[in-house]
């Protein structure tokens, strides 16, 4: 950055930095504010409403929804579902950017590029292929299953994982494999002593993706899950809207959101650490 | 251990051994490919090829049973249609009505060229509006020295975060002309509060620039679209890049004269003519969507920008100023070109989550007043969960077979924007490239 931080400099970017929250933040109040608010209301019309209470909350973690399961086995189910994704995004992404970024082999430019282009089919198509496919094809059993939902997540989160991997695994230095190559470690060794542990900040980045889309995920489980014992928090969350915005429960609908948020925040502001540092290294060449 | 396995090979020539080598290490590669590529064959490329049969099939809701999934997709080409419940094969039909407006007998308001436009204009003026404010706020964030860094990026990333749903209720409800907080917030300080951001038909600003003046009778629209893809194409030319001022003023200046002065003269002794500016298509509505969208998409380009900034050596920077360069000066020789790589993927990525960015149109304009603001993937929802079309010999059915069409539409012309700039900023080459 050009010149040092002065008193003067310090000030002015707190203040933009401050303004901007306010911008960013102010929705959200709303959205808090329609949690305590106990009339039920859609459109919250004071930030602190009258009679605020957190009797929303309450509700929410008794019954959260009208099907027979409860806000524990809800957070399970989605801790289930983001922590799977999250892990298999990393493992599978991560062995083949290091093929694509390592190797030289016949279609490695198609399939980066085939890896990219195929995620742009829009949504609205390829969940009900999905549901055929996994239906009539692999069984209904798996389809009514958070393992069905999870590869199918797995999948849309893959591509920008590979991409943003290999972009990492390219700054880590050759020299280092050869090394190991000299003193006769196999290609798996390599990959699992040397480049794994220097390659962590990126796999945190794809393990935070991963999560964020697992955990907020609700159009493919909502088509698929149909035992409410494996619902999940986003599928409670969406299946609160009721028929008509009369018997929509606002306040618990608002309610259930803030607290569906605040996972991802804690474990954005926690690996904060590793996502500066990953994105950082995984994207820049040279 | 690999000494003594070498010495039992057979003895072979150098050039085969060189081979073997080679092969081994494709084995390898593959094998490493083989968990990701399977999953993504599954669950990606499966629907590229479903969707890519049903757009050319009757396929309606009456087709989702069957017995045998491979039996039903070649029935439609054996011309058996009894046996597994499989759709009649009908060509390019489906594309063709998407393309020539005959869907506009189920979906109101439906202009394929008019759709195209807006849905392309949106995504381009969000992915501005998202990567300058990102990498504005990332590099703001940067400074050495500068207090709660860490604090403002965490909640800087909370719109990131919160569910989309409610996000988009909460921005309709901001947006409310009596009661919503955008109004109250513009009469507090004194401005005009009674804007009917979701309602008013007419464009607020219709003089917006570019113009086009077409026959009557004829798709302005279409000549529109004509006319921007006119206008970005040469950019990919280095030469054009690098004097752009002067390009852009030249080029500009002879496109509109083309298509408001000369283009009626050609068609002489034609019918009446009407000009318009792009500024029509966007009602207020548009206005609301997109200040929702930016607040939503800016955190993402934040977060990418943050990264690639930390990597950029102090060193630079520091010689710069020893040669008297400004901040700006900095920023244009030094950050933008260096973060440029590690933008670009999320550009690509952002351009197709913006494209395809249903919520915000559903829930927050529902298609905006009389259908102003609907975008591709939304009238391919209403096309199957809220219409149905009249197919001769099957009466009125939801018909996936046209859905799939647009699906695979939205397909080609994303994959046509990435596959070019792809090889205009060579994206995916590799390292040792």
């Amino acid at each position: 950055m050009i010149g040092k931080m002065t008193l003067k400099r310090q000030i002015i970017s707190q203040i933009l930095a401050i303004l901007l929250l306010l911008i960013v933040i102010f929705p959200v109040l709303w959205i808090i504010s329609m949690s305590i608010d106990p009339r039920n209301v859609s459109r919250p019309s004071t930030l602190i409403p009258p009679g605020a209470s957190f009797t929303a909350y309450t509700k929410i973690f008794d019954k959260p929804t009208p099907n027979p399961v409860t806000f524990v086995e809800l957070l399970r189910n989605s801790t289930i579902l983001a922590l799977g994704v999250s892990g298999l995004t990393v493992l599978i992404g991560t062995t083949a950017a290091y093929a694509f970024s390592r190797f030289r082999f016949p279609g490695r430019q198609a399939g980066m590029l085939g890896f990219i282009i195929v995620q742009m089919l829009p949504a609205v198509a390829t969940v009900a292929a999905l549901f055929v496919l996994l239906n009539l094809v692999l069984g209904p059993n798996l389809r009514n299953s958070i393992a069905g939902v999870g590869i199918a997540m797995v999948a849309s989160a893959l591509p920008f994982a590979i991409w943003n991997m290999k972009g990492f695994i390219d700054t880590i230095p050759k020299e280092l494999e050869e090394a190991a190559k000299i003193d006769g470690a196999t290609a798996n060794q390599t990959f699992y002593l040397i480049m794994l542990p220097l390659a962590l900040p990126g796999l945190a980045v794809t393990a935070l993706l991963g999560f964020m889309s697992g955990w907020q995920e609700f159009v493919l489980s909502w088509q698929f899950i149909s035992n409410p014992k494996w619902f999940t928090l986003s599928m409670a969350l969406y299946g609160m809207q009721g028929q008509y915005a009369s018997n929509t429960p606002w306040s618990q609908f608002a309610a259930m959101s803030i607290v569906v948020s605040i996972p991802i925040v804690i474990v954005f502001f926690s690996l904060q650490r590793y996502i500066v540092g990953g994105l950082t290294l995984g994207s820049v060449k040279g | 251990m690999a000494t003594a396995r070498l010495a039992q090979r057979p003895p072979v020539s150098a050039s085969t051994l060189a081979k073997q080598q080679q092969h081994r290490i494709w084995r390898t590669a593959y094998l490493y490919i083989l968990p990701a590529a399977i999953v993504m064959l599954l669950i990606t490329f499966w629907p590229l090829i479903y969707q890519l049969w049903m757009s050319f099939t009757e396929f309606s809701n009456r087709n989702l049973r069957t017995d045998n999934l491979l039996l039903q997709i070649l029935g439609s080409f054996a011309g058996d249609k009894a046996a597994h419940n499989s759709p009649a094969f009908i060509g390019l039909s489906n594309y063709l009505s998407v393309l020539n407006g005959s869907l506009s007998k189920v979906l109101t308001g439906f202009d394929f060229w008019r759709i195209l436009l807006f849905n392309f204009v949106w995504t381009f003026i969000n992915l501005f509006f998202h990567v300058s404010i990102g990498v504005a706020v990332a590099v703001l964030l940067n400074q050495d020295g500068l207090k709660l860094k860490r604090f403002y990026r965490s909640l800087y990333i909370i719109p990131w975060a919160m569910p989309g749903l409610v996000t988009a209720m909460i921005w309709r409800n901001m947006f409310d002309d009596q009661s919503g907080a955008i109004n109250q917030l513009l009469r507090v300080f004194g401005l005009p509060g009674n804007n009917r951001w979701l309602q008013q038909i007419d464009p607020p600003i219709p003089w917006l620039p570019p113009f086009v003046r077409v026959p009557d009778g004829a798709n302005p629209y279409l000549f529109m679209f004509i006319l921007i893809l006119l206008i970005i194409v040469p950019y990919f030319v280095r030469w054009v890049r690098q004097h752009w001022v002067p390009f852009t003023i030249a080029w500009w200046a002879a496109l509109e004269v083309l298509f408001v002065g000369l283009l009626p003269l050609l068609l002489k002794g034609g019918p009446q003519t009407t000009t318009i500016g792009l500024g029509s298509l966007f009602p207020m509505s548009f206005y609301a969507v997109l200040i929702t969208n930016v607040w939503l998409g800016w955190p993402f380009m934040m977060a990418i920008a943050t990264g690639a900034l930390q990597s950029i050596p102090r060193e630079l920077y520091e010689a710069a100023e020893v040669d008297g360069s400004t901040g700006w000066q900095s920023f244009w020789n030094i950050t933008a070109p260096l973060i440029r790589p590690a933008m670009i993927p999320a550009i690509i990525v952002g351009m197709t989550m913006t494209f395809n960015q249903f919520n915000v149109f559903y829930f927050i304009s529902a298609g905006g007043p009389l259908h102003a603001t609907e975008i591709l993937v939304t009238q391919a929802y209403r096309l199957v969960n809220e219409t149905t079309v009249n197919l001769p010999g099957l009466g009125n059915v939801r018909p996936y077979g046209i859905a799939a069409s647009f699906a695979y539409i939205v397909f080609l012309v994303l994959a046509t924007i990435t596959l070019i700039t792809n090889r205009v900023t060579r994206a995916t080459e590799s390292y040792s490239d």
